[in-house]
């Protein structure tokens, strides 16, 4: 399979030109719905540190390495990574995994916190751990790490989660 | 809620290396000098524990022979440094391979690859980093062009595509973390050499193997274990260095999991011995990773550590 891996304003622009062309005579009537990219939201305090990437296909396996098999037996679909910094220097990363089903995202979900990890009431099922948590909301897995272990950087990971969810919670 | 950590936590948490050697102060060049050191001879296996991978990787090598037994002057050098994730615990601390980088440009190498590049921020988690810009920016990154390779002596792997870079430098360090592997429950030197070869189709055997329709993550330990040990009869390192500062121990090789802090970077030039020695950063015993067996077999090296002399120390 070709490997693909380009960034969202890359893809969002080939969308673009894709619908002008598609739709050129006629008007808009439904337009997309927001998708993966709506997972890259804005939060107070925290910056990203660069494009969001999208990992389709085999380009997943730069992402998640030889894991990524398992996902594509679950229905993978796509991915989102980026990451997030504050001001003085703290890093969180941002990890959203599109799956054909929500069956497909509870299993992966399920095999990533090993049903450990502290429910945060995100999404559908969510669990917290040291430095980082995952949620799934729908047939979206996310993963959400800190760098460090500081007070700030688990409120910024917390806040980035609500924000993820709230965004995802509209897409089906 | 009770959602944090810190840092004393993960050390105070962290497994306990054994200390028989002491060395003073905290800077490399202290080392360098230290006259009782240079007295010793080279140990086969050295483990250095202090809070400081940078300085703990200087004297892990030192203590195997320096660098300059390794890699002579005026030669290119492949790093195949685990690099290809971002998650704490999953790739080698960045102060250690700024180490190793440095006493590779000290020992007189001509060119430095690396099979992979760094992802992210990685050299901006270094404080030292900056002290070597130009270090840093003189390694080169492998184009990734694949050359297929027979293998004679392989039992599960016959013929694998591996970077042209590994098979042509003069010399090749095989740096790594000590890490959890849903697989092999275990990843160090041995499991690295697969950051050399593409994911289709090389990988994508290892993985799967017969059963590319298995729901379980690794679905067949024993073919991935083989081709491992097969992959590296390609080409031997001449020397490993694997990072145990903080290393993940659930959820691997990507992460993110559970940590532990040992806070050891352990140099050999035995893949198989350096393996066999940094499976107790996990909690594990040699045995249980049957890659060490099998790499043994292939007369990789040993996983008797009585055979090769283990030095451990512990910076003051």
């Amino acid at each position: 399979m070709r490997i693909l891996r380009v960034s969202i304003r890359s893809a969002a622009a080939v969308c673009v030109l894709l619908a002008v062309i598609q739709c050129a005579d006629k008007p808009v009537v439904n337009p997309q719905p927001p998708g993966i990219s709506a997972a890259a939201v804005e939060i107070n305090g925290w910056h990203q540190e660069y494009d969001p990437e999208i990992f389709v296909g085999d380009s997943l396996f730069e992402l998640i390495n030889g894991g990524a098999e398992v996902y594509h037996r679950f229905g993978f679909v796509q991915a989102l990574a980026t990451q997030y910094a504050d001001d003085a220097g703290r890093s969180i990363s941002l990890e959203v995994f599109e799956m054909k089903d929500v069956e497909g995202a509870g299993s992966i979900y399920s095999d990533k916190t090993g049903g450990s990890g502290q429910p945060l009431q995100i999404g559908d099922e969510s669990a917290g751990e040291d430095y980082y948590l995952n949620f799934r909301s729908g047939r979206f897995l996310v993963t959400i790490t800190g760098f460090d272990s500081e007070p700030e950087t688990t409120e910024g990971i917390l806040l980035l989660a609500h924000a993820v969810a709230a965004q995802l919670g509209g897409v089906s | 809620m009770k959602y944090g950590i810190t840092r004393r936590r993960f050390i105070t948490g962290s497994a306990a290396v054994g200390a028989t050697v002491s060395v003073g102060g905290g800077l490399f060049g202290e080392f360098a000098a230290d006259a009782s050191a240079k007295e010793t001879a080279a140990a086969g296996l050295a483990a250095v524990t202090s809070p400081d991978g940078f300085a703990n990787t200087i004297a892990a090598v030192d203590a195997v022979g320096g660098m300059a037994r390794f890699v002579s002057k005026g030669s290119s050098v492949v790093i195949n440094a685990n690099t290809a994730f971002k998650h704490r615990g999953s790739i080698v601390d960045p102060g250690m391979l700024l180490a190793t980088l440095k006493l590779c440009a000290d020992a007189g190498a001509r060119e430095m690859w690396l099979i992979k590049g760094t992802k992210d921020n990685f050299w901006e988690r270094c404080d030292r980093a900056a002290d070597f810009p130009g270090l840093i920016d003189s390694v080169k990154v492998s184009e990734r062009e694949m050359k297929v390779v027979e293998i004679a002596g392989g039992v599960a792997l016959k013929q694998a595509h591996v970077d042209r870079r590994l098979l042509e430098a003069d010399h090749y360090l095989d740096v790594t973390v000590a890490k959890h592997h849903k697989g092999c429950e275990f990843t160090g030197a041995l499991k690295n050499t697969m950051g050399a070869c593409p994911h289709d189709p090389t990988c994508r055997f290892f993985h799967v193997g017969n059963n590319p329709d298995s729901e379980d993550w690794y679905p067949d330990l024993n073919h991935l274990s083989q081709c491992v040990a097969d992959l590296n009869l390609v080409r031997r390192p001449d020397l490993c260095i694997l990072d145990a500062g903080e290393i993940l121990t659930t959820n691997g090789p990507f992460g993110p999991g559970k940590l532990a802090n040992p806070q050891a970077v352990v140099a050999s030039a035995d893949m198989v011995a350096i393996d066999a020695y940094g499976v107790r950063y996990l909690g594990l015993e040699p045995a249980a990773i049957p890659v060490i067996a099998m790499a043994e077999k292939h007369g990789l090296g040993t996983a008797d550590l009585t055979k090769i002399g283990v030095r451990e120390i512990a910076l003051g």
